[in-house]
């Protein structure tokens, strides 16, 4: 039996492309990021992928194997297979499969609070119209059920909740005892301010094995400044009802989220200090939104997208520092783009994804009974524009999902087919949302060189892939770590 | 090292069975018919337990001294030597030529159901040489010794050449195992390719309790793959298998052996691995067995284990950040650096395995897997040397 | 989804190839491979973290919900009772010699039977059955008497001394417990 040398089994000699694209890196325009249609990469020098995209690649060349390993080449088609990146597709997008997981209901506008960014159209704590009705309660229900999907995370918001919790606790019942002979896994989340908190509606949440989400939107006197109350006292409301909540239901049921003001950007260790004072191991810093009064208010209280990137460098690099001390803290944003640059793994967030999340990744219940396919789509009809109201919690989904309002979203729902998205070597790991810029521009498709959406996506997968690829082994260790649990065979987190 | 075939001393066989050495523990549990076992008459409390239970239908005896057997029934005699049969074992006759094959030991580490000796590769460092013979009487053979078996062995391995090359007696000798030692955990070691070539998979589904697929993978491209096993498209037939196994819920153990060329590339092959076939259960980095084909392409093949250290270190933190099992086989711990000792399994088959002078002082031999009976001086490590001290506490 | 995996294949090979020689076979080519492998592709499921070890082991995990279990759990068969069932009949045929052992007159009766199906068993299968005790008893340090196939006074002093051993009751018969701790099969 004669043995061939390695050369023998190169087969036909020269290689084709497959689909692939690419960016200058930011900080070394000496090398380009190149990525697959899956969303694998790697990064070369510029003169060799010039090389490779002119076909001068010599297939001894460790470079030719990199690529043809993250299937950005193929040579011999004969010798090749494909099964490993239409797996790897498969993969990425499998939060397509089984429909919308995510569905919100908006029991009640009526707040306690009165702030200028609130994105909620809220009413005053007595006007109980603004409340979710029993009859729009059971049709809800009846549509939640007629979703697909086996595993459904309920988040009742608002307003605020809690006011009007007989509502949560009716629904909470009815669709558990309509889970009976459903049998989906059930995940019950509120999202509250956390105030007044009864021990009557935290036995409740116990039994039921409710997960909170609250706003903490940093140190004491940056809370109280951000969300004000008549009383002034909301950050200690805020921390008093943290406390009792992971009394009764356990440390990891209690999560928080911060709303970034203006004021905000200008002390981002402090707010994450903040954080870590209260124990926390998770943080999201979330940029303001251009809905409900946040538009009124752009001016004062508003920023442009570059001062959140610089912001988010600074609170990047403290947060690396903390973690280096021992103490965990991760940033939940940078975990989802951190898992789609360095897994292959689908996430659980409606936000960032193409086909978009609104409608087919998550559906909102409005007190009135209007439906819509995000919560920003309810704000927008919230200030008068119906253009993505899906329809009525009394018409079937079918009904919903050949709605105009959805066949606008789904117009503009397809990053790789938008222009600038299309060309983007981050479009495999990015999303689309054409709600957003609707909103911002005036134009579902929208105008990539001057939308915010992409500006802040491209600046967040470029600020984290540079400090991954240029961090010392301990810091691409924590973005790892970050990374890694994301995706690691649990639980999957769906973002509000 | 422990030879597996003798040649005997035998009288009055007329056929070729396969047969069970039984004692008086083997006879009172009832689990295999007098006329498939072997009296063990080298046992004095057997001798002593009384004529009735010879007149018993056994196959024959086994003895030291052909005359304790009865007269006129067939009896066998192990000469003194190396070869050692004992009570449980199962042993294939082959009385034209005196001689007696040891076909399934108790107690041993690995026993092995060998199904063919033809292959569809033909890897550089082969270490069972395939033959292009016609050996499919093996698959009856198989049928009968696994009946033989005890059923309390934890686990066998299902080898050769090829299995896969066995057709439809692949799925019945894993059916009937499935059938007789429910109890046992299988694998079957065989490069996948028929599975990404056309052959179902979903005909495993389902069927045995506990069945691994233990497949080599030696590249992140086929340039590489097929070059060690020396075909032509194997890599892909290989990666659609694997797909096909997963599709089938089979569990799959991916095996690479560290031959130089697979060492350059491990790291990229541990991302290929986590990006494209995360289901894997098991990831095995295999110190190179120096036999058989190996020995011929040595200059091609051997590394020092002591050099792949950094290399073998990043691809097992690698993998094992993301909940990916590893073990390192057959290297021993002294070429190990200590945080990859965790991950080092004592993989050598005891029959062919051995520790060498070096080893004499050394406070983990315990723990060691050692060396292959047939290591040589040029294919063992240059840092093989007793381990003084560690930093762990003793076991 | 096969379908949509067809399409992305066939986007996959509709490229600016840059390959030399037939560009248009290169593609078909391409093409044909992309839909012949989209009935290999899986969805890649996420290793199952079942606290695989750190190497180097720091912060302890932060996991919150459990994980989701996969199909591939390890679990052996549970077993089935431990008689035999011969793939071929014996060739081997017992020499004159070996004519019924004498001895055994009658039918035993009253003794329990240990047998799981109602029908007695043969004669044969009996003695079969003292001998495999005797034999255990014999293995274990007891003694039987000879190995013979009958319940003789030995054999039944011994089962007693056995059984008491074993904290079973005494009563030398031959109950499945008994059985089962001399690690005798009970034949079909």
């Amino acid at each position: 039996m004669k043995f061939a040398a390695r050369h023998a089994f190169v087969g036909n000699p020269g290689y084709r492309l497959l689909p692939l694209r690419f960016r200058r890196l930011p900080w070394d325009s000496d090398r380009v990021l190149v990525t697959s249609v899956s969303g694998d990469w790697l990064i070369a020098q510029r003169n060799d992928f010039e090389r490779a995209v002119t076909g001068q690649l010599d297939p001894g060349e460790p470079l030719f194997a990199d690529m043809e390993s993250r299937f950005l080449i193929s040579a011999d088609p004969e010798r090749a297979t494909l099964a490993p990146i239409l797996s790897q597709y498969r993969t990425r997008k499998d939060y397509l499969a089984e429909g919308p997981r995510l569905h919100i209901f908006v029991v009640s506008l009526r707040c306690h609070h009165t702030c200028a960014y609130c994105q909620v159209s809220r009413q005053a704590v007595g006007q109980t119209a603004f409340d979710m009705t029993e009859s729009t309660a059971r049709h809800a229900v009846d549509r939640l059920f007629d979703w697909p999907a086996k595993t459904l995370t309920i988040e009742f918001q608002g307003g605020e909740p809690l006011l009007r919790f007989d509502r949560v606790q009716q629904l909470t019942k009815l669709i558990e005892q309509r889970n009976r002979t459903e049998k989906r896994t059930l995940r019950f989340v509120i999202a509250s301010t956390l105030h007044d908190l009864t021990d009557e509606q935290l036995s409740f949440m116990r039994d039921h094995g409710f997960e909170l989400s609250t706003s903490l939107d940093g140190p004491e006197w940056l809370h109280n400044l951000n969300r004000p109350r008549p009383e002034r006292d909301s950050y200690q409301r805020t921390v008093d009802g943290i406390e009792r909540g992971r009394r009764v239901l356990g440390d990891g049921a209690v999560s928080a989220l911060t709303t970034l003001t203006r004021r905000s950007l200008e002390v981002p260790k402090e707010i994450i200090n903040e954080y870590r004072k209260l124990g926390f191991h998770s943080i999201s810093l979330r940029p303001l939104s251009p809905y409900g009064f946040a538009r009124k208010t752009g001016t004062r209280h508003g920023y442009t997208i570059g001062d959140f990137l610089k912001f988010y460098e600074v609170a990047l690099d403290h947060l690396l520092q903390i973690n280096r001390e021992g103490y965990f803290l991760e940033e939940t944003y940078a975990r989802m783009l951190l898992s789609l640059l360095l897994t292959p793994f689908s996430h659980g967030y409606v936000d960032l994804r193409s086909p978009t999340g609104a409608g087919l990744g998550a559906v909102v219940y409005d007190y009135d009974g209007r439906v819509y396919p995000s919560d920003e789509a309810r704000m927008l009809a919230a200030m008068g524009d119906h253009s993505f109201a899906l329809g009525r919690v009394d018409e079937s989904i079918e009904t919903w999902m050949s709605s105009p309002g959805m066949q606008r979203v789904l117009g503009a729902g397809v990053a790789e087919a938008l222009p600038t998205c299309a060309d983007c070597a981050y479009v495999p790991l990015c999303g689309s949302d054409p709600i957003d810029h609707y909103a911002r521009q005036g134009d579902s498709i929208g105008h990539r060189p001057t939308s915010d959406f992409c500006r802040k996506q491209m600046g967040l997968f470029d600020t984290l892939l540079q400090r991954w690829e240029q961090g010392s082994s301990v810091d691409r260790g924590i973005l790892e770590d970050w990374a890694l649990r994301a995706t690691r065979r649990e639980g999957v987190l769906e973002a509000a | 090292m422990q030879p597996l075939e003798a040649k005997v001393h035998c009288e009055q066989w007329p056929e070729l069975p396969l047969l069970k050495v039984a004692g008086l523990a083997e006879f009172a549990s009832g689990t295999f018919p007098p006329e498939r076992m072997l009296l063990d008459l080298r046992d004095a409390q057997v001798r002593a337990a009384g004529s009735a239970i010879y007149r018993l239908p056994w196959a024959g005896f086994l003895t030291d001294v052909p005359e304790h057997a009865p007269p006129s029934r067939p009896w066998i005699a192990v000469p003194q030597g190396a070869f050692k049969v004992g009570v449980g074992d199962v042993v294939e006759l082959r009385p034209h030529a005196s001689k007696m094959a040891l076909r399934y030991r108790r107690g041993s580490n690995n026993n092995i159901l060998f199904t063919t000796e033809r292959c569809n590769s033909y890897c550089l460092m082969c270490s069972q040489p395939p033959r292009e013979v016609d050996d499919g009487w093996r698959v009856s053979q198989l049928c009968n010794l696994i009946e033989l078996i005890d059923k309390d062995v934890p686990s066998l391995t299902v080898t050769g050449g090829e299995p896969t090359l066995l057709g439809k007696n692949l799925r019945r000798i894993v059916l009937r195992c499935a059938d007789v030692l429910p109890q046992t955990h299988l694998q079957v070691l065989s490069n996948g390719r028929a599975f990404g070539d056309g052959v179902p998979a979903r005909t495993f589904e389902g069927l045995h309790p506990s069945l691994t697929w233990g497949i080599p993978l030696y590249g992140d491209h086929y340039g590489l793959h097929d070059y060690i096993v020396q075909s032509a498209g194997a890599f892909s037939q290989t990666v659609r298998g694997l797909y096909a196994l997963d599709a089938a819920k089979q569990r799959i153990e991916l095996r690479v052996v560290l031959v130089k060329p697979v060492v350059e590339r491990l790291s990229e092959l541990a991302r290929f691995i986590y990006r494209n076939l995360p289901f894997v259960e098991h990831v095995a980095l295999m110190g190179t067995e120096p036999i058989g084909f190996a020995r011929a392409h040595y200059d091609d093949l051997w590394m020092d284990p002591a050099d792949m250290a950094p290399v073998l270190v990043r691809a097992v933190d690698f993998l094992s950040k993301r909940s990916m099992r590893v073990s390192l086989y057959n290297l021993p711990l002294c070429v190990l650096s200590e945080p990859l000792w965790a991950y080092s399994r004592k993989s050598i088959s005891d029959w062919k395995q051995q520790y060498l002078p070096a080893c004499e002082q050394c406070v983990v031999k315990e723990r060691c897997g050692g060396f292959f009976a047939w290591t040589t001086d040029k294919w063992t490590s240059q840092a093989v040397e007793s381990v003084r001290e560690t930093s762990c506490a003793k076991h | 989804m096969r379908k949509t995996l067809t399409v992305v294949g066939t986007t996959l090979s509709a490229l600016h190839g840059v390959a030399h020689g037939s560009d248009n076979a290169d593609k078909a080519n391409l093409a044909a491979l992309a839909l012949h492998d989209s009935n290999y592709a899986t969805t890649l499921a996420a290793p199952l973290n079942l606290n695989v070890r750190n190497m180097y082991a720091s912060h302890s995990s932060h996991s919150s919900h459990a994980s989701h279990a996969s199909h591939s759990s390890h679990s052996s068969g549970s077993g089935t009772s431990y008689g035999y069932t011969p793939a071929y009949t014996p060739a081997y045929a017992p020499p004159p010699q070996s004519a019924a052992p004498q001895g055994l007159g009658g039918v035993v009766t009253g003794a329990p039977l240990i047998s799981p199906t109602k029908t007695r068993p043969s004669i044969d299968q009996l003695q079969l059955m003292i001998m495999r005790v005797q034999a255990a008893l014999y293995a274990r340090g007891y003694d039987p008497g000879a190995i013979d196939g009958e319940m003789s006074v030995k054999t039944k002093e011994a089962l007693r001394l056995f059984q008491a051993a074993r904290g079973l009751p005494a009563n030398a018969k031959m109950t499945t417990e008994t059985l089962n701790a001399l690690g005798v099969a009970l034949t079909p």
